[in-house]
């Protein structure tokens, strides 16, 4: 609780001069409408008593009311845009600041958290403050401003009637409380009937093809048929709530004015009350309500809001990957690649698997050097490449940077000398030229971005579409087919300089030719100080200076061409095939 | 806007449309008209509580009447209690009918939807139709909820309410109405500013949504090019855009609120001032002038409330609109949808395609051309090509998932376009390329609740593809649950239940549409012996990957650009030394890559 209000005020602090504006300002609003059922009952009287010589008096309060009621309107838009403007910003700062802390986990946090499920997160949760932040403080100062102040006002006209209008404000009140709880539960059961619907909705039309060719309709219209029921089961039951609680707070006016006419009218009879004061009390009565409503809202908005909140602080309160780690002075950055890379005594374990991937491996990258990386399907050709980049993260004493040890270095510091060209290619709905282009705004020096389409062996293609580069990829632009995208992300890695690319099997999606031009490419002009390839082409590997051959997470063999023909079976094996063809 | 609804309604199509869904009510219309019968209830309630207060005012409070004083009050209460409990019960019923039909609809069109053609799916997201059955079911069920409930209601009941003052006084509802246009123009003018505001934001707000979504999937590549400041950055401004309209809007909307509250005190000025003349001068009763202050407000709630309610409305009828979509479309074989026999198999003889050609629309070029073959029971046929060379579409045709093929196609000499598609199905049990499971135990996953598949039979049919193995390690074994696409089983262990699942059954023939995705090794043994035991029982037609498939055929078609181009078995082919020699090298090197 205290945790909570803390992260709230550390929010709002900021705009603490909108909220004192603001509530200043419904001070006076609360304060105006309070006002003007007293000018009301004046003139009620003044009327009762008759025209003559009442009459200038009359038209005075009159013309009082309207210019109250003109303030009112004035007073009222200024404090709900003062305090609803900063919830907003609140917001926005609230959603910048879980990205960038989105954007400062690992793999293993992606793993355990599905991208729709964070995304609901930072919707409702951040939704969840701004309600408090706005909504919320504007009615906790209504609230609290007007049962200070009508009260008073009904006190003064009447101690008795006071007590005995708030009897019925009680009742009404925990009866609509226990509602909402009720509804609040069921709004919940219903969300939750509502995904477990839609999952089966939509697990049976992806199997619709099963569903009809083992003609088992009946049972998957009866499994969505329950769901269907069970949702309108519980909306009913909202409905109930909707239909015969939630009103008693609407018409809590209509009560309270029952009340007011009988003590009050046998007040009016006994001479103790104007017929005027009987008006302005029963206005007064009609004001309270307005905040009573409010009390209820606010409770379900601060509630929501606080689990929100401690949604949000278990994100925001988690350790980011390089959270421990320093930034390398700007010197000892551009000499991190002087001697290479170096890989001692590998081994890697992923946080929820219980076998070691990568077992004992031990080689190092000189600055001019190329290269490969060969192995079945599963043998950890990809997890290594991963530690080397950093988006894995071995323990200490395995990889090192010129004297560097990797697991020191931010991950920052680590891609400023290495790029690594994804297997799977992922590209943003933008434009071709946005996605090539992607990375690299920190960068000072940007290769000719023609030069680099040529060289990923993007020209033709490009130039057959008709916006060229100005084409959208992906949802709402072209479909690219596998090697395009693979294409045009070698195209992004080439597009600034680096020291060591790497390149997991971009040559899987290409057709010959096109692989036959892009190694000529690569290494003919080097497009990084030192190269690391991975395929299982036997044309790509015996132009590097060596191979590593993966088995079952272990280095089964190293050396070039001609030594891993004599050293590794599985070599054999693939140039035997290739050969064939 | 209210024009832009009437218009809505009255466009004929939609006329049709809510004809086609009032249909559904016709069940629950006892409820509808429960809900009806209340409305004047709680009118007459709504204005008697006013008259009362008027008589109470005038006839026992100002002459000073104690005596009758507590016998009105009693009523008062009364009165007002009829009227909530009426209200209450008018939109609970209400809301009732609405979801009852409701849930016939989704019955209705999530059944339809599952007898669509599988054409239907290739070319709609399955998204889509998804938020046809849910989201969009949810906007009517709302719109009954809140929308049409309150408008119908609120207008009845301000109209009483209005004749009711008119009655007490005209002239001073005359005055009192003065304010309405007012308070219409100057909603006018600031909705328009309103929606300009709401629909900027709207789109900032997918937009940055949509962005969000993408960099969480992107997220490995952006780190890896450390562009996570560039992204942030490119966030933040699409999150500034929307608390931009939002903000703009939050003025429009501040002012528009403090308007409304406002005039009603306008009103209340109003009222006194004319009230008191009328008093002075004509001798009006103080009560009609209590019961005018305080209702005021009431009167204005539903003016407030209007707007709101139409736009819901307005939701409810684009959610109709795209409902409809699913009402027209067509589903596959609609005569027998009706019906929805049981059938038995048929006894499986020989299949014959004969001089087959298929588009798949009438400008589109033969993607099967001249297809001639001849299968009898216990053959094991093997269809090999490249992709796009027609294999897929061989299968499409025999199961009867395209239609429109020209040529012969029969089963037992029966042409297929005879024999009705539940049968067909009934006869072929296609192992499909995508493998799918259903979030439930293994043992659904293999019998799919076919009433005759006993437990045994389940059992008997794992262990005869060899999946009893992993199935027995599972926890649970097969009451195992598995999650939706298989997500916790390996793709090799999937395929082997859905062997289990395709042989279950008492099919004759069975289709392979070998999926090429790696498994690892001691998988693929299980799977090869599983298809070799496959071969050994049944009729196979098999879309081949594996060499081992292959090698057993006792007939291989294959194919190239929607022709037959070389048949035979694997040595007489081999011999040939043509394409399919060379194809088979392409398939060992491809299986070595993997």
């Amino acid at each position: 609780m205290f945790s909570k209000l803390k992260f709230l005020l550390s929010y709002t602090h900021k705009y603490r001069w909108w909220y004192t504006g603001g509530l200043l300002f419904l001070a006076l609003t609360v304060w105006v409408s309070v006002t003007i059922p007293e000018f009301i009952q004046q003139s009620i009287d003044l009327i009762e008593k008759g025209r003559i010589g009442n009459e200038s008096e009359f038209h005075k309060n009159v013309l009082i009311i309207v210019g109250l009621a003109l303030i009112l309107i004035l007073v009222r838009t200024f404090s709900r845009i003062l305090i609803f403007i900063p919830a907003r910003l609140i917001e926005k700062q609230l959603k910048g600041m879980m990205f960038k802390k989105l954007s400062s986990f690992g793999k293993d946090y992606y793993d355990l958290n599905s991208t729709g499920n964070i995304i609901s997160r930072i919707n409702n949760d951040i939704n969840g403050v701004r309600m408090i932040t706005g909504f919320g403080i504007l009615q906790i100062g209504n609230i609290i401003l007007s049962l200070s102040l009508t009260p008073y006002k009904m006190w003064k006209l009447s101690p008795e009637l006071t007590l005995l209008c708030v009897i019925p404000m009680v009742v009404v009140f925990i009866v609509v409380r226990v509602g909402m709880a009720i509804m609040v539960k069921n709004t919940r059961a219903q969300m939750s009937i509502l995904q477990k619907l839609s999952g089966k909705t939509i697990s049976f039309l992806s199997g619709n093809s099963i569903i009809k060719s083992y003609n088992i309709y009946p049972w998957a219209e009866e499994e969505v048929h329950q769901e269907s029921v069970s949702l309108y089961k519980r909306t009913l039951k909202i409905s109930w709530i909707r239909s015969f609680i939630m009103p008693l707070l609407g018409n809590l006016g209509q009560i309270l004015k029952i009340v007011v006419l009988f003590v009050g009218g046998m007040y009016v009879i006994n001479g103790k009350f104007t017929i005027g004061e009987l008006t302005a009390y029963m206005a007064y009565a009609a004001l309270l309500s307005h905040p009573i409503m409010g009390l209820g809202w606010v409770l379900t908005v601060f509630q929501q809001g606080f689990v929100g909140i401690s949604s949000l602080q278990t994100i925001l309160n988690r350790e980011g990957t390089d959270d421990h780690r320093k930034a390398l002075p700007a010197q000892a950055k551009d000499q991190l690649f002087s001697e290479g890379i170096r890989v001692k005594n590998l081994s890697f374990t992923y946080h929820n698997g219980d076998k070691p991937v990568l077992k004992d491996i031990s080689f190092s990258v000189k600055p001019g050097q190329v290269v490969g990386i060969t192995g079945q399907v599963g043998s950890g050709k990809t997890t290594l490449i991963n530690c080397l980049n950093g988006y894995l993260r071995p323990e200490k004493g395995m990889i090192y940077l010129d004297k560097q040890d990797t697991a020191d270095l931010r991950s920052e510091d680590i891609r400023s000398v290495v790029r690594t060209v994804t297997q799977e290619v992922f590209l943003f709905s933008d434009t071709i030229e946005n996605n090539i282009i992607f990375g690299a705004e920190k960068s000072t020096i940007k290769n000719e971005f023609d030069d680099v389409i040529y060289k990923s062996a993007f020209y033709d293609d490009l130039h057959r579409l008709n916006k060229q580069e100005k084409t959208l990829v992906g949802e709402k632009g072209i479909m690219l087919s596998g090697g395009q995208k693979q294409r045009i992300s070698l195209a992004r890695a080439l597009y600034t300089p680096c020291d060591l690319l790497i390149l997991d099997d971009v040559f899987s999606a290409v057709d010959t030719d096109t692989e036959r031009f892009l190694i000529k490419q690569i290494f003919d002009h080097h497009p990084a100080k030192s190269l690391l390839v991975i395929s299982n082409r036997i044309s790509v590997l015996e132009k590097t200076d060596f191979t590593i051959v993966l088995e079952e997470g272990r280095m089964a063999a190293k050396g070039n061409h001609q030594e891993l023909l004599q050293t590794s079976d599985f070599y054999r094996e693939i140039l035997t095939l290739q050969q064939e063809n | 806007m209210f024009k832009a609804t009437i218009n809505k309604i009255s466009n004929t199509n939609d006329w049709k449309l809510l004809r086609k869904f009032a249909g559904f009510f016709v069940p629950h219309k006892k409820w509808f008209f429960l809900s009806i019968a209340s409305i004047p209830i709680t009118t007459v309630a709504g204005i008697l509580f006013l008259w009362l207060v008027e008589n109470i005012v005038d006839n026992y409070i100002v002459p000073g009447n104690v005596d009758g004083l507590t016998t009105q009050i009693i009523l008062l209460a009364v009165v007002l209690l009829v009227n909530l409990l009426f209200d209450g019960f008018y939109s609970y019923s209400f809301s009732k009918a609405g979801g009852l039909a409701i849930v016939d609809l989704r019955k209705r069109l999530f059944g339809k939807s599952l007898r669509f053609p599988l054409s239907y799916f290739d070319k709609k997201p399955i998204g889509v139709t998804l938020s046809r059955l849910t989201s969009d079911m949810e906007s009517i069920q709302e719109s009954f909820a809140a929308g049409i409930l309150g408008l119908l209601a609120d207008s009845i009941k301000t109209l009483a309410l209005v004749s009711y003052l008119f009655y007490l006084n005209w002239r001073l509802t005359l005055v009192l109405l003065l304010v309405v246009p007012l308070i219409v123009l100057v909603m006018r003018y600031l909705r328009k500013k309103i929606r300009q505001a709401y629909n900027t934001s709207r789109s900032s707000l997918a937009k940055s949504a949509a962005y969000l979504q993408e960099s969480l999937n992107g997220m490995k590549t952006i780190q890896l090019y450390a562009a996570e400041d560039e992204v942030l950055e490119k966030y933040n401004d699409l999150n500034k855009q929307y608390c931009d309209a939002q903000n703009s809007s939050n003025v429009y909307d501040s002012a528009l609120y403090s308007i409304v509250e406002g005039i009603t005190s306008l009103a209340t000025a109003l009222v006194i001032w004319y009230g008191a003349i009328q008093i002075w001068d004509y001798g009006f009763t103080m009560g009609v002038l209590i019961v005018f202050v305080t209702t005021l407000e009431r009167l204005f709630i539903p003016v407030r409330q209007f707007a709101q309610q139409i736009s819901t409305i307005q939701r409810a009828l684009s959610a109709l609109e795209h409902i409809s979509e699913l009402f027209k479309q067509r589903v596959e074989a609609p005569e027998e949808v009706a019906t929805n026999q049981p059938t038995e198999p048929i006894e499986l003889k020989e299949i014959e395609f004969k001089n087959v050609f298929f588009r798949y629309n009438e400008d589109s070029p033969d993607v099967l051309k001249d297809v001639s073959f001849k299968l009898e029971k216990g053959d094991r046929m093997a269809l090999v090509g490249t992709t796009g060379s027609g294999k897929s579409t061989i299968i499409k045709l025999l199961t009867k998932t395209y239609t429109g093929y020209r040529g012969s196609i029969k089963i037992n000499g029966i042409e297929l376009t005879d024999i009705p598609l539940a049968q067909v199905r009934e006869t072929i049990s296609v192992m499909q390329q995508d493998i799918f499971m259903f979030n439930n135990s293994v043992e659904f996953n293999i019998s799919l609740g076919r009433k005759f598949i006993s437990r045994s039979d389940v059992e008997q049919a794992a262990s005869f593809v060899f999946a009893n193995h992993f199935v027995n390690q599972l926890p649970g074994g097969y009451d195992f649950i598995i999650q939706d696409n298989g997500d916790n089983l390996s793709k090799g262990q999937a395929q082997l239940i859905s062997f289990a699942r395709a042989i279950s059954g008492n099919s004759e023939l069975i289709i392979l549409d070998e999926a090429t995705s790696a498994v690892d090794s001691v998988t693929e043994q299980y799977i090869q012996q599983a298809i070799a035991n496959i071969f050994s029982m049944k009729t196979v037609i098999a879309v081949a990957h594996r060499l081992s498939t292959i090698k057993n055929s006792d007939l291989i078609l294959v194919l190239e650009d929607g022709k037959i181009i070389e048949r035979g078995n694997h040595t007489e082919l081999i011999r040939h030394g043509g394409k399919y020699a060379q194809l088979l090298h392409q398939l060992a090197e491809e299986n070595q890559q993997e």
